[in-house]
């Protein structure tokens, strides 16, 4: 039998936006009309270079770009994966940066090519007012969201099916959430599996999420979560 | 010229013609396939002969009653054409005027996600095969007469194909067949026949009516079909983590819901293999359709050479051969009867 399942999908179980992996979705929206550079990288290697270009003729409202496929060795081991150096999309309209494979750590830079100095970036390591983060977990279980950048935390759990039976996950929307220098709101949250947490980010961020299994097994004192002494 | 009868009483009859019908279970196995819908199906399958009786009748028939056959090899591999399921694709920017900004689809599967799972079903399906058969003769004359042997007065070497085409001819009668199924047949039954070559009276039974019914699947075979989504779901998410299986199946149950509904799997799984068994593949008629011919021009129950060797040759001595003619044959309740001329 064809071994068919996409395997990448189940592989991770936390992620974090300044080095994400096909858990992480990033939504940017780009300031200005104008030609962006990109760069993509993994940990430390430069996977590679795009241009991004930002036209008011153009109608996209958003443009898709997937990291994994800068990566030439993926490309090469996939049947039919061809990888875009230059992208378009409409005035106003949004980028949407993610990872459809194994790729872990990831970040990627938008640099405007202007003739004067000083032109507009972004950075993913740090995001900022208007930037959307989405998460989408495949493993069930309780997990932290914490901002590297305001010290603020939110507890997530996703749900598991008591009898092995989940409802239709296919009609889940999202979760909503807002970070603000208030913190996360709400500061606990409940999906299920697949279902997209949607955190629309107004201050500096770079969002962390780990699972409560790897935290607590980093930690040698007493961990509480919702008032419940969890483990000593 | 004189007359002989000879008799042969119902229960030798039966010993006879069951030994020739266990021939049956050396012939190939063979295979075909069909489709319905984003699912298909192929099987391959094999015959053996257990129990039933063959009685002699005052019609002048003779009636095979509920001989049981059992299917080995059987073996169904069952297709399936899935549709890509993405994940993915939620508004996360919903505007007055439509969604602004969606999140980017992934695919569930790697490639196209055909899924192909072999279902082993060797010696959990039982069919009962009955019906009544004349008897009827015939003197077999082949252009090759095989080695020169003491009463030949000559011979004619067996260089033709003759022999292999004529089985080929009968077996290719049944239908829906594939060729390759055909000469696999047929040729089987060749070195039956080439290992005599000399002239011969025959005596073969031919159809008058006869029933292939399926009688019972063992609990095996009805559980894996009853569970036949869980199953393939099962080989689909193999290399799935356990602790994700659930969320998996969660995705793909809307699908396997379809096609259970285009396969139409009923309660009683009995009524709905023989269904699919019977109309979708036609695999009785087949079956039926391929007994029938063995037993009826394929491989005579009964033969003897002609002239017939009286006394053997041996000690040097010439054989005592006796020419037949004028061969006929009576069936009643009691016993089989064979007349001819000799002489």
């Amino acid at each position: 039998m064809n071994t068919v399942i996409n395997q990448h999908l189940f592989r991770h179980r936390e992620s974090n936006s300044s080095a994400f992996n096909n858990l992480c979705t990033l939504v940017h929206k780009l300031p200005e009309e104008g030609t962006y550079a990109g760069e993509v990288v993994q940990g430390k290697r430069l996977l590679g270079t795009f241009r991004l270009r930002c036209d008011a003729k153009n109608e996209l409202s958003q443009v898709n770009i997937d990291l994994s496929t800068f990566d030439a060795l993926f490309r090469a081991n996939v049947a039919g994966l061809t990888a875009s150096d230059t992208y378009a999309v409409g005035k106003d309209g949004y980028v949407v940066f993610y990872a459809s494979a194994h790729h872990d750590g990831l970040y990627v830079k938008l640099t405007k090519v202007s003739k004067e100095n000083g032109g507009s970036t972004f950075d993913s390591r740090r995001l900022d007012n208007g930037d959307i983060v989405t998460f989408r977990l495949w493993h069930a279980g309780s997990y932290r969201i914490s901002n590297e950048h305001g010290g603020h935390e939110a507890a997530l759990s996703v749900l598991n099916a008591e009898d092995g039976k989940f409802p239709e996950l296919a009609k889940r929307g999202p979760v909503r959430v807002r970070l603000s220098d208030k913190g996360f709101d709400p500061a606990k949250m409940e999906i299920w599996p697949t279902q997209p947490l949607v955190i629309s980010v107004e201050v500096p961020a770079a969002l962390r999420l780990q699972s409560n299994d790897s935290v607590l097994a980093k930690h040698s004192g007493p961990v509480t979560r919702g008032g419940q002494q969890l483990h000593k | 010229m004189a007359t002989v009868n000879v008799a042969v009483n119902e229960r030798a009859f039966n010993d006879v013609v069951m030994a020739v019908a266990k021939y049956l279970e050396s012939v190939p196995s063979f295979s075909g396939s069909g489709s319905f819908g984003p699912f298909s199906a192929s099987y391959s399958v094999g015959l053996k002969l257990t129990g039933g009786s063959i009685d002699l009748t005052n019609t002048g028939r003779v009636h095979f009653d509920e001989l049981h056959l059992t299917y080995d090899p059987l073996i169904l591999n069952l297709g399936i054409d899935l549709p890509t399921i993405p994940i993915g694709g939620e508004c996360i920017l919903p505007t007055p005027w439509g969604c602004s900004v969606r999140l980017p689809e992934i695919d569930l599967f790697d490639a196209n996600p055909d899924i192909s799972i072999p279902i082993n079903l060797s010696n959990t399906i039982v069919s009962e095969f009955s019906g009544e058969f004349t008897v009827s003769d015939s003197k077999q004359v082949l252009v090759a007469k095989g080695s020169l042997r003491p009463h030949a007065a000559h011979f004619s070497p067996d260089t033709s194909n003759e022999i292999r085409d004529r089985f080929r001819s009968t077996v290719g009668t049944i239908p829906f067949l594939p060729t390759s199924a055909v000469n696999g047949i047929a040729d089987a039954f060749v070195p039956f026949v080439k290992s005599n070559l000399a002239d011969k009276w025959q005596f073969f039974l031919h159809d008058v009516w006869h029933n292939l019914e399926l009688i019972s699947i063992s609990d095996t075979a009805a559980n894996i079909l009853r569970n036949l989504t869980d199953f393939i779901i099962d080989k689909i998410l193999a290399p799935v983590p356990s602790i994700v299986r659930g969320v998996v199946k969660a995705i793909l149950n809307p699908i396997f819901d379809a096609i259970a509904a285009v396969l139409d799997i009923p309660d009683d799984i009995l009524e709905w293999l023989s269904s699919q068994l019977q109309i979708s593949f036609g695999l009785f008629d087949l079956l039926a359709q391929l007994i029938i011919n063995f037993v009826g021009s394929m491989v005579p129950f009964y033969q003897f050479e002609d002239p017939f060797p009286m006394i053997e040759d041996s000690s040097g001595l010439l054989p005592v051969l006796v020419p037949v003619e004028n061969v006929s044959v009576v069936v009643n309740d009691d016993e089989f009867v064979m007349s001819a001329d000799i002489g």
